[in-house]
């Protein structure tokens, strides 16, 4: 009996312990991760032009909205999201060969390693881990039905002979991370060693004025030089003259000119062959945010215009989404879950390259370099590539390129050189910033997610609310005292600054003249000029005072007066890649016309007449000749050619190989120092050996007039802008402008957006397949774009009406 | 196994504890962030009818009263002693912990889930789990908390052994 009750207790405690176990997992499985019985309602429909909606209810997964969104995109552009992962991958001469291997090299030396992608992610919010993956798995969803039908399979892939892996996380990240280097004025960019290396010629050359020529050439802040944030105090009436202490003892540094020409060839050649595929992707902009204090509506009005080349299909396409949570609209860019550019139906806002001081480079002791990790790139139709990657403290080693310990020889001229980047392991926080920032429900949750976005960008801003902002993004930290245009170690010890602790932010909001406008100029006055991107030293042109000239001259501006200043500024034409330096230059160059010894002569003052009577445009006739003209102005003929000869004879001394890679911009820039009043004087006489700069002018005006002839200068000579694939070559033209590559044009009410019209290049599809015989078939909506886009006509696209 | 009697205090600490976790659900949180809340169930929810109830401990509470309650439930059942007590806690702690690092390294566990699961109530949740489910670090700490208290309960609440009995433990 005894023996029979101890049976039926452990039967009894096996049975319930088993439930309990049972009913343990349940609990667990059961409490986490949601509803699974929600039925997505998440649906993607097209337009006529194939521009995607993505609609559900607020109740959708992320991960839903975004497998949506990456089969979407994948569907449109499965070829160009493949070269961009394989670009930020280190894999593009796996299927290219050798000729992509540098870039492979460089992107695997200064990316991220496996592991880093792996703890990156980890690191990410859940929702954030959702977008992603949801994104990956509408990629892969698309890559599936591929290979079960082959007849989808895109040209290039047909071409090359190879089927799409299934995408990754890790792909994602490792392309958002050097898209946005790409977009980032330093990131890529080496400045500080070819400053090093002009700093070394000059001093070689000129051994007196040597320090004071490369304080002219490199200033450090040009107090008026047209800033995003309006000046506080207006244009100085006397010079600024502040010797630097390089200038006062200037120090002998290492000769790298051998280096920075080697490391400035090598980029140049990524940067050529990267372009060969469609690869290369660069960023620019313009946007103006105006207040309605000066719209005849009283609605704010914003225009974003990002200038992001034009390549085969374009790097940019447009969708909506409208689920899970989200109500935004605007400009995507293949393989980035995200809207990048766009407008929800409480504020829309703009992206433009800004210029945060990100990138330092180290000189380095080899007792310094650690190994990190060892890559293996894999080469079409060659053996495979053993790279060493190797890092310092403050980040990659990027010279020597591979760096071998057992074969360097420690030399000044040839110093290992490191990279520290300001952005280095903030990088994936972008997909929150994004997020958030289509989220935002007013001006400081927008500010909030702009201290997530991890490159240097300009935002404009407009709100429901009746206000307009403006940050420039990035993580620029507080250095300490001492000389930056210079790597760190060139002259000194180096200095370290700490990538958490950061200057203050540059914003501001509903300033008192109604606008905040740029084209990628200087976002305050108090803000030094990029030490690593010499097209980011401000001085007194910039292209943007176009922009600015229009905004400060009128009111009462209509939603089409706003859109239509894109075709207006577009058709400016410099150096400076827009503009009209002439506004600039015509004082100076008139007076030393009017007074030069033998004045008056016919011919100058016929120059002066054309120039007198032009509008700036290097297409005369307004809005249609804008469009549609051939010709270019024969005023701007002459201007161009006038300030470039004037350039030439003022700084043709320094016949220097290192100087030839000087921008007519900077020279223009530091011949406007000694031209105009205020801002900064000049440390040597630029003009020698001529007597004066009226001579200079007046001589580089005759050799202009001599060398141009008999008018008219410039018929068919307004140029084209291609569309190159990079198999299939040239399939489309237009007539060239200084344009965006996305724009969008939104008018805020009370309620939301009132008015939304957009443009982008080609279509949205980028896709082609394969026809009998290999011949190309082009997706319906790979050109739709172009009615819209070819003429600056932009297109409505739909409010966030329910 | 010489087991002794079923520790019915045990059990009833660790229902009421597994209440308390399941009141979580019912009151602070959205019904759709949790499997056994879908479809009818969504009704019993009491999320933004009455105020939430336990705060900012209401996204751990549930994981520590989870390893607290059924190591008490376990324990309780099988009336083991303190040996047992100790590879019972252990056990849940190994359990819990290992379904909170899958939702960290959601891929892994991924792989390995049938597809015969698909259509099987809760079962058909496993995915989601680790795929929509959020990693924590506080949750991993609250379940070493849960087990170390879930411990010191089943010390405090032991039946004490009568004379003939001897110790033993949850494995003998």
């Amino acid at each position: 009996m005894k023996e029979k009750n101890h049976l039926f207790l452990k039967v009894t405690a096996s049975i319930g312990l088993a439930c309990v176990i049972v009913l343990g997992f349940i609990t667990i499985i059961g409490t986490g991760g949601g509803d699974s019985s929600h039925q997505s309602t998440v649906e993607t429909t097209r337009d006529g032009s194939g521009v995607w909606f993505i609609t559900g209810s607020d109740e959708d997964r992320l991960y839903d909205v975004f497998d949506a969104m990456g089969y979407a995109v994948a569907t449109d552009r499965l070829w160009q999201a493949e070269t961009f992962r394989r670009a930020a991958r280190g894999k593009l001469a796996e299927i290219f060969g050798l000729g992509q291997l540098e870039q492979d090299i460089l992107v695997r030396i200064t990316g991220y390693s496996d592991q880093e992608l792996e703890d990156g992610f980890d690191a990410l919010d859940g929702e954030v881990q959702d977008v992603i993956e949801g994104y990956v798995a509408g990629f892969n969803r698309r890559i599936a039905e591929i290979r079960d039908d082959p007849s989808l399979l895109p040209f290039e892939f047909a071409a090359l002979g190879f089927m799409p892996e299934d995408w990754t996380y890790k792909d994602v990240l490792a392309w958002a991370a050097l898209m946005m280097r790409n977009f980032d004025v330093e990131a890529q960019k080496m400045g500080q060693i070819d400053n090093a290396a002009l700093y070394q010629g000059l001093m070689t050359l000129y051994p007196t004025t040597g320090a004071g020529m490369f304080e002219d050439l490199r200033w450090i802040n040009d107090p008026d030089a047209l800033t995003y944030i309006p000046k506080g105090i207006g244009p100085l009436e006397s010079k600024e003259k502040a010797p630097s202490a390089l200038m006062e003892n200037p120090p002998v540094i290492p000769d790298v000119r051998g280096v920075a020409k080697s490391m400035a060839a090598m980029r140049l050649r990524i940067d050529e062959n990267l372009k060969k595929i469609n690869a290369y992707i660069k960023m620019g902009s313009y946007a103006w945010t105006v207040a309605g204090s000066k719209t005849s509506d009283g609605n704010p009005i914003i225009y974003s215009g990002p200038q992001m080349g034009f390549t085969v299909p374009s790097v940019v396409g447009e969708g909506s989404i409208r689920a899970g949570g989200l109500n935004v609209s605007g400009m995507i860019i293949t393989g980035i879950p995200a809207i990048v550019i766009g407008r929800s139906p409480h504020h829309a806002w703009s992206m433009q390259v800004g210029h945060a001081h990100t990138v330092d480079y180290y000189f380095e002791d080899p007792s310094d370099v650690t190994l990190n990790r060892m890559e293996t790139i894999h080469v079409a139709g060659g053996d495979d590539v053993v790279l060493p990657v190797w890092r310092t403290t403050h980040g990659p080693v990027v010279n020597p390129i591979p760096y071998d310990p057992g074969t360097y020889v420690p030399s000044p001229s040839n110093p290992i050189t490191s990279w520290k980047y300001s952005h280095w392991g903030y990088e994936f926080e972008s997909m929150k910033a994004y997020l958030d920032i289509a989220r935002a429900t007013s001006m400081d949750e927008f500010g909030a997610a702009i201290e997530l976005v991890p490159l240097s960008q300009h935002f404009c801003y407009a709100d429901k609310d009746g206000n307009i902002a403006y940050w420039m993004s990035g993580r620029d930290p507080v250095r300490p005292a001492g000389e930056w245009r210079l790597p760190q170690g060139a002259v000194a010890p180096p200095l370290e600054w700490d990538s958490a602790v950061l200057i203050p932010r540059s914003t501001d909001r509903n300033n008192d003249q109604g606008y905040y406008c740029g084209w990628n100029n200087k976002t305050n006055t108090g803000y030094a000029n990029s030490y690593n991107n010499f097209s980011y030293f401000f001085g007194p042109f910039n292209r943007a005072h176009v922009v600015d000239d229009y905004l400060s001259a009128h009111n009462d501006l209509t939603f089409n007066d706003l859109r239509n200043l894109a075709l207006n500024i577009a058709t400016t034409d410099s150096f400076g890649g827009g503009g009209n330096p002439w506004k600039f230059a015509s004082d100076s160059f008139t007076y030393a016309v009017n007074n030069a010894p033998d004045a008056p002569k016919a011919d100058r003052s016929a120059a002066l007449a054309l120039l007198a009577d032009w509008d700036g445009h290097f297409v005369d006739g307004g809005n249609t000749e804008w469009t549609e003209g051939k010709d270019r102005a024969d005023a701007w003929v002459l201007m161009d050619a006038w300030i470039d000869e004037v350039l030439k004879l003022t700084f043709e001394e320094m016949d220097s190989p290192f100087l030839e890679e000087e921008k007519e911009i900077r020279l223009f820039n530091v011949l406007l120092h000694d031209l105009l009043p205020g801002g900064i004087e000049n440390n040597y006489d630029w003009y020698l050996p001529y007597d004066s700069y009226d001579v200079v002018i007046v001589e580089a005006l005759d050799n202009v007039l001599l060398d141009l002839g008999v008018r008219p200068w410039s018929q068919d000579a307004r140029g084209t802008i291609t569309f190159n694939h990079d198999m299939l070559g040239q399939v489309w033209e237009m007539p060239f402008s200084s344009r965006s590559t996305y724009a969008h044009c939104v008018e805020f009410g009370a309620a939301g957006p009132v008015g939304i019209e957009s443009m982008f290049p080609l279509g949205e599809s980028g896709t082609i397949l394969m026809g009998e015989g290999g011949a190309p078939i082009f997706d319906d909506n790979f050109f739709t774009m172009t009615p819209v886009y070819d003429d600056f006509s932009h297109r409505e696209f739909p409010l966030f009406t329910p | 196994m010489h087991s002794t009697k079923v520790n019915k205090l045990q059990i009833l600490i660790g229902i009421a504890s597994l209440l308390v976790g399941l009141l979580v659900y019912l009151i602070d949180r959205p019904p759709d962030t949790a499997y056994f809340l879908a479809g009818w169930a969504k009704d019993i929810s009491l999320y933004n009818k009455i105020p939430n109830m336990f705060g900012p401990i209401s996204n751990t509470l549930p994981a520590f009263a989870h390893v607290f309650s059924f190591s008490l439930i376990t324990a309780g059942i099988l009336g083991s002693r303190k040996r047992g007590y100790l590879f019972i806690c252990l056990f849940w702690l190994l359990i819990d912990g290992a379904f909170e690092m899958g939702q960290r390294y959601s891929s892994m566990p991924l792989k390995f889930i049938p597809s015969w699961f698909d259509g099987i109530p809760f079962l058909e949740n496993t995915g989601n789990f680790f795929h929509f489910g959020t990693f924590d670090y506080l949750d991993l700490i609250a379940f070493v908390l849960g087990t170390i208290f879930a411990y010191i309960i089943l010390t405090l609440t032991m039946e004490r052994r009568k004379g003939y009995e001897r110790e033993e433990s949850f494995i003998s």
